[in-house]
């Protein structure tokens, strides 16, 4: 139960692209090719999962309070480069040559991305169980690829539709974004005065 | 170190015309959708502008000049975690700096302080100047860049902050009408989308001008040249 909840409010309550702005240049650009975009979000979803879970057991070693500041970034940061080390000596050894050549395309930007690193500090900021913290890294991936396909799709539309010049690209994509956010918002129940 | 005393003697750093057409050309925030994370979802004040600036400061400069200097050691794959890890090192002093002059800076910014290790702005400076320009370009580029950072983010916190708590700087100023919406990331992308629609209407127009009047002073030079010629 704590698991599903966790999963739950990390993917729609507190969705790490429309509540937390955990966005990248990629994720304007994966739209493009859906075979690197699933590649991505795959990647995404598999270290903010495996990621939370070690993050959890580090969180648990003592710290002195006045340096928590810096230790839980550095600490999230090892952690990425950890498991982006093992990924990629797997990758290397395992992988043909074309699916490897494919996959250190997005890899580095997988794993150092915002909503990796994001992930894990929130993870290490709360005093969450084991349980919660595997559903929680597990929903910031799955909220992650959600905010990724609507936006892909909202792409589609905003291409198709006769934008004044100055509003075509990147403006429309932000307000388009700001308008799902504020829907987000709006459906899990907060208001916004006007 | 023989790089940077080159570099420091013989290209000193200034603001040219060229480098003022740069930046306003050429904003990472509005044009290529860079360092959004900082700016929609936590600058909704400006004291948190202000600290996020002098974060980024102390970040993205030095990494540039220090994996510039080091890129050919660099394996092509470890690149990119190589910046996030050098950043790391300059964020040490940066967070201190920011410390000191905002004490209740981790509670104002939580997490949005450190994602600024794996910030966009810092990845594609480095991936496009640090790892194939000249010392001295890539510090430019990065200047450039900065700025044009700063002030997206100052104003971006200016006008959330008035628009979200009615104050400036914690200091209360009297509005007929504050919205939640102001404060939120939602309210930060759609703000984000108007100042990039309007930052490319400028840029639209200022090169309307430029091109209007460089047309101007050719057709003065071409017939002063037939003037002299008869």
């Amino acid at each position: 139960m704590e698991f599903l909840v966790a999963m739950l409010t990390a993917a729609f309550v507190e969705n790490a692209v429309f509540s937390r702005a955990l966005v990248g240049e990629s994720i304007w650009k994966r739209q493009q090719r859906p075979m690197q975009a699933a590649v991505f979000l795959g990647m995404v979803t598999l270290l903010t999962t495996v990621l939370s879970t070690a993050m959890w057991g580090i969180r648990t070693l003592p710290t002195p309070t006045a340096m928590r500041a810096l230790w839980e970034p550095l600490a999230a940061l090892m952690l990425l480069w950890l498991c982006y080390l093992i990924l990629y000596h797997l990758a290397a050894r395992w992988m043909p040559e074309a699916a490897f050549a494919r996959i250190l395309s997005v890899m580095p930007k997988a794993a150092f991305s915002a909503v990796s690193l994001g992930t894990l500090l929130l993870v290490a900021s709360r005093s969450f169980s084991l349980a919660e913290s595997v559903g929680f890294g597990l929903g910031a991936g799955a909220g992650f690829a959600l905010a990724v396909l609507l936006i892909s799709w909202g792409e589609r539309q905003l291409r198709m539709t006769d934008l004044p010049a100055p509003f075509r690209g990147l403006p429309a994509r932000l307000i388009y974004v700001g308008l799902l956010a504020l829907a987000f918002h709006g459906l899990i129940g907060h208001p916004v005065v006007l | 170190m023989k790089r940077i005393q080159a570099f420091l003697q013989n290209r000193p750093l200034r603001l040219s015309r060229q480098g003022l057409k740069k930046l306003l050309g050429r904003s990472p925030v509005l044009l290529r959708g860079l360092a959004l994370v900082p700016v929609a979802a936590a600058c909704h004040s400006l004291r948190n502008a202000l600290a996020l600036s002098v974060v980024m400061a102390f970040v993205l400069l030095p990494t540039l000049l220090l994996l510039s200097l080091i890129r050919r050691s660099l394996w092509e794959p470890m690149r990119l975690p190589a910046a996030a890890l050098v950043a790391f090192v300059f964020y040490i002093p940066g967070w201190q700096t920011a410390k000191a002059l905002l004490p209740d800076i981790s509670t104002r910014l939580g997490i949005f302080l450190p994602l600024l290790l794996v910030d966009t702005l810092l990845f594609c400076r480095a991936e496009e100047s640090a790892y194939r320009e000249t010392l001295g370009r890539t510090m430019c580029e990065g200047l450039l860049d900065l700025a044009g950072f700063v002030l997206v983010a100052l104003l971006s916190g200016f006008v959330r902050e008035l628009a979200g708590m009615g104050t400036l700087m914690g200091q209360p100023v009297h509005l007929p009408w504050t919205t939640s919406l102001a404060i939120l990331p939602a309210g930060g992308f759609i703000l984000l989308g108007f100042l990039a629609a309007g930052w490319r209407l400028c840029g639209e127009g200022i090169r309307r001008v430029y091109i209007r009047r460089s047309h101007r002073a050719l057709i003065k030079r071409q017939r002063k040249g037939k003037e002299a010629e008869e």
